[in-house]
């Protein structure tokens, strides 16, 4: 029998980007908010402490500060004629715990999506003809336009603090940015970070090859900086240990170091950690919550009301929510009908190695955002009337970090161990960079998310099923994107080089990226989206879910930037018109 | 072959240190089989002063998870993998037997955090790991295994074959054509594989990596984290300063 407490205005379900993000802006607003993370608790200071945190063994291989899959899991297969089995651990993608969620282990790569994202499938039609798209590619268009969320993305950046070079301000393009984004309102808040040999190299080939290269747009503040909240954050000192660890320095961008501090000074706002969201509580016409039940860490079951429900966890637990709660109705592939679970997207990741017998990387110096990007093979930046394919990939050579039970990248027929091994080990670790491609996927009729009917977790309730598997449209787009990275590798004349296709089926296996998207999609229609443009559930108007499961594809750049934009995006609407007229912010 | 830095003593019957100067310096404490394979008595290499000074005190360590015969077999296969030679100890020397001893004792090995409910069945690779044993018990049931395989094909076990043969049985195993027990093939050589390479070039913390080995030999800085005033200013310079551990910068 759950025990039934206060009422709050407002319960946040996970602590991390986005539940912090809400969280000010609604008690703000003069709202109680109450947010329940089923993590502990975790703080710059002690918990992220240096030396400690400079452990490769414990954070980037043992996955720390990672959820514990033998706790909670999801299943997984290619397709619907598998059976799928539960991730037993973490592979492909590394989904966070705790307070800050993946905000603590994110690299600060910082993105805005290209304005023709938005209206993706208009656009390919309007470009390429109406045949373009196939039938089961189900990519749709964003019920939100670049401009719209300008002001968001621009909010988020500042305040995140992240360091780039502006390519376009107000539509006039600027030297040294990326010339095929969208206009923004102002410049960055903060420099762009230092380039690293091998930056400078990639820079000055695709220069030369008449492409647009830039410096990586990082929330890895490049100096000390107090953002519009009045949170002071340190400067980068180019460690090299982002990606899966949190920061010492207060340096990257998370919720510990933008917004925490702030609000566990105010009255208005609670955090509950190590407690459990298992469903939201719907009233008995099923059209609204009336709060959230959860188990805290003796097995006790508690009832939270609340007027409004925030689902603010990573986007696949936001999705498995949504259907342990009965909100909304779950894709059925077979219909095309259901708009919870639709849409589930990936990355295309995929890397060609450079290696110089007369050159010295040092591939230990740099931040998890430290990176020279180009652009022209991105988005709709190139002719893909001859390709047949949509989408792209961002090309780039990364400073991350080269951390070395990970990152070891010898040239193609190397022995993998004894002394020939050693000998290959210890003259191209330093001698060697990775030309990365990270691109879109674009989303398929067959791949989506719904509850497993085998496996249940500790709380006996279903895990999530993913269904999902990489379309040739994707492999064609990454087969390309990855021969132009080659391209540039073969202009830098290494001694030797690697090329690393991206290969189906795709494997849950090996590390890719965590830019999980879609399930809990935003779109204009209801029997083809979870949320309306204002990450409204169409069903149930007082539920609101953020995350990057609002994507109705995976774009290809990193998520952290939209996601934190949209935030703020649906934040506006609620306090500056749910509150004053609770109900359905846009009709059904 | 020369060893370039061993300021310690492998195997039983050694009875001193020649020409350390630290002083704290104890035996490890290997399996007689492994103290055969290394010739018995070695000749212990003079350390220079100033590479004994900067070396981690040495402590008796015992094995904690693996018998008499999986440390033999982890011995030999570390060894195999990790040679003594001009840039490095042996593994063993280097602590990385140790090292999956104490993994597998561990957390990790224990199968931690790992999601070990039923119903299980085999799948497809990309599902990954769906043996129902935790990492330890895969090591627990695959050596034995592997050395009734060894018997069976050389006769003699894994590790009392030739470095040739020891090659081509871990080759094998990738493939599938060596039994492996109960595990599906492959799954055993890429954990003892990404094992061995973890206890290299991990934390020396973590038992391996003894003297920073691993990270001196391909120039990596360690736990050290700040770059700032460097990166844009050592273009096709080495980094000359000394790798750092987490307890050197403790």
């Amino acid at each position: 029998m759950a025990t039934k407490l206060k009422p709050v205005d407002a319960v946040i379900v996970g602590f991390g980007w986005t539940g912090a993000v809400l969280a000010r802006e609604l008690t703000k607003a003069g709202l109680n908010v109450l947010a329940i993370e089923r993590g502990g608790m975790r703080d710059t200071i002690p918990n992220f402490a240096a030396p400690m945190i400079h452990d490769e063994l414990r954070f980037a291989i043992r996955h720390d500060l990672m959820q514990d899959a033998s706790r909670e899991t999801l299943t997984f297969r290619n397709s619907v004629d598998q059976t799928a089995l539960p991730i037993r651990r973490w592979g492909s993608f590394l989904p966070g715990n705790g307070v800050g969620g993946a905000g603590v282990h994110w690299n600060g790569q910082h993105y805005r999506f290209a304005p023709s994202e938005f209206r993706i499938r208009s656009h390919y039609r309007e470009r390429y003809g109406k045949t373009f798209i196939p039938d089961e590619m189900t990519i749709q268009d964003w019920p939100v336009t670049y401009d719209e969320l300008e002001p968001y993305y621009d909010r988020f950046e500042y305040l995140c603090g992240t360091a780039g070079k502006a390519g376009n301000i107000k539509g006039v393009i600027q030297d040294g940015g990326n010339p095929f984004e969208g206009p923004r309102a102002r410049e960055y808040p903060n420099p762009a970070m230092k380039r690293s040999f091998q930056m400078k190299m990639f820079e000055d080939a695709t220069r030369e090859m008449g492409f647009h290269p830039y410096v990586q747009p990082s929330s890895d503040v490049t100096q000390a900086y107090t953002n519009p909240e009045g949170v002071d954050m340190g400067s980068c000192v180019y460690c090299g240990f982002c990606e899966r660890f949190g920061c010492e320095m207060s340096a990257k961008a998370s919720p510990q170091s933008t917004l925490l501090p702030l609000l566990l000074k105010d009255p208005r706002f609670e955090l509950r950690t190590l407690s459990h969201v298992t469903k939201v509580n719907l009233d008995s016409g099923r059209k609204k919550a009336t709060g959230v039940t959860y188990v805290d860490s003796q097995g006790r079951e508690f009832e939270q009301p609340a007027d409004m429900v925030l689902l603010c966890a990573f986007g696949l637990h936001n999705a498995r929510l949504m259907m342990l709660s009965g909100i909304g109705r779950i894709y059925d592939p077979e219909t095309g009908k259901g708009g919870v679970g639709r849409n589930y997207a990936y990355q295309m990741s995929s890397s060609v190695t450079a290696h110089f017998n007369d050159k010295v990387f040092n591939p230990f110096m740099g931040a998890g955002a430290c990176a020279m990007i180009i652009d022209d093979f991105n988005y709709d930046n190139f002719d893909h009337g001859p390709l047949g394919f949509v989408g792209g990939s961002y090309i780039c050579v990364e400073s991350k970090g080269q951390r070395p039970i990970d990152f070891r990248n010898l040239p193609p027929g190397e022995p993998r161990w004894g002394k020939g091994w050693k000998q290959s080990v210890a003259h191209w670790y330093n001698r060697t960079f990775v030309i990365a491609s990270f691109g879109s996927v674009t989303a398929q009729r067959g791949n989506y998310l719904d509850l497993d009917p085998n496996y249940k977790d500790g709380f006996g309730n279903p895990l999530l099923r993913m269904t999902f598997d990489f379309s040739k449209n994707d492999l064609d787009m990454s087969k390309y994107c990855t021969d132009r990275a080659a391209d540039i590798a073969k202009h830098m004349n290494p001694d030797k080089m690697g090329i690393n296709y991206r290969k189906g089926p795709y494997s849950i296996v090996p590390y890719q990226t965590t830019h999980t998207t879609g399930g809990t999609i935003m779109g204009a229609d209801p029997t083809t989206s979870a949320v309306n443009r204002y990450l409204q559930s169409w069903d149930v108007p007082n539920v609101f879910v953020m995350g990057a499961g609002a994507f109705p594809q995976n774009p290809s750049h990193n998520p952290t930037g939209t996601v934190g934009a949209l935030a703020y995006w649906a934040a506006d609407a609620i306090t500056t018109k749910y509150l004053k007229s609770p109900g359905r912010l846009v009709p059904s | 072959m020369s060893i370039k830095r061993r300021e310690f003593v492998v195997g039983a019957g050694v009875i001193g240190v020649v020409g350390v100067t630290g002083g704290s310096v104890a035996p490890q404490p290997a399996s007689a089989e492994h103290a055969k394979q290394m010739g018995g008595t070695q000749t212990v290499q003079a350390s220079s002063p100033a590479q004994t000074a900067t070396s981690t005190p040495l402590e008796k360590r015992a094995y904690t998870f693996l018998n008499p015969d999986e440390a033999t077999w982890v011995e030999a296969a570390v060894n195999h993998m990790i040679p003594a030679d001009d840039l490095t100890a042996s593994g063993v020397d280097l602590g990385i037997a140790y090292f999956i001893d104490q993994q597998l004792a561990g957390g990790f090995g224990q199968g931690g955090k790992m999601f070990m409910q039923g119903p299980w069945h085999p799948g497809v690779p990309q599902q990954g790991w769906q043996v129902r044993l935790s990492p330890a018990e895969a090591y627990r049931a695959a050596i034995p295994a592997i050395n009734a395989y060894c018997i069976k094909t050389y006769g003699k076990d894994f590790p009392s074959i030739t470095e040739s043969q020891r090659d081509e049985v871990l080759n094998d195993l990738g493939t599938g054509k060596a039994d492996s027990g109960p595990l599906p093939a492959g799954l055993f050589l890429d954990l003892l594989y990404q094992n061995v390479m973890e206890g290299f070039f991990s934390d020396p913390a973590y038992g391996g990596n003894r003297d920073k080995a691993a990270w001196k030999m391909i120039g990596y800085s360690g736990a050290t984290g700040n770059f700032v005033d460097l990166i844009e200013t050592t273009y096709n310079k080495p980094y000359t300063e000394p790798s750092q551990s987490i307890a050197d910068l403790s």
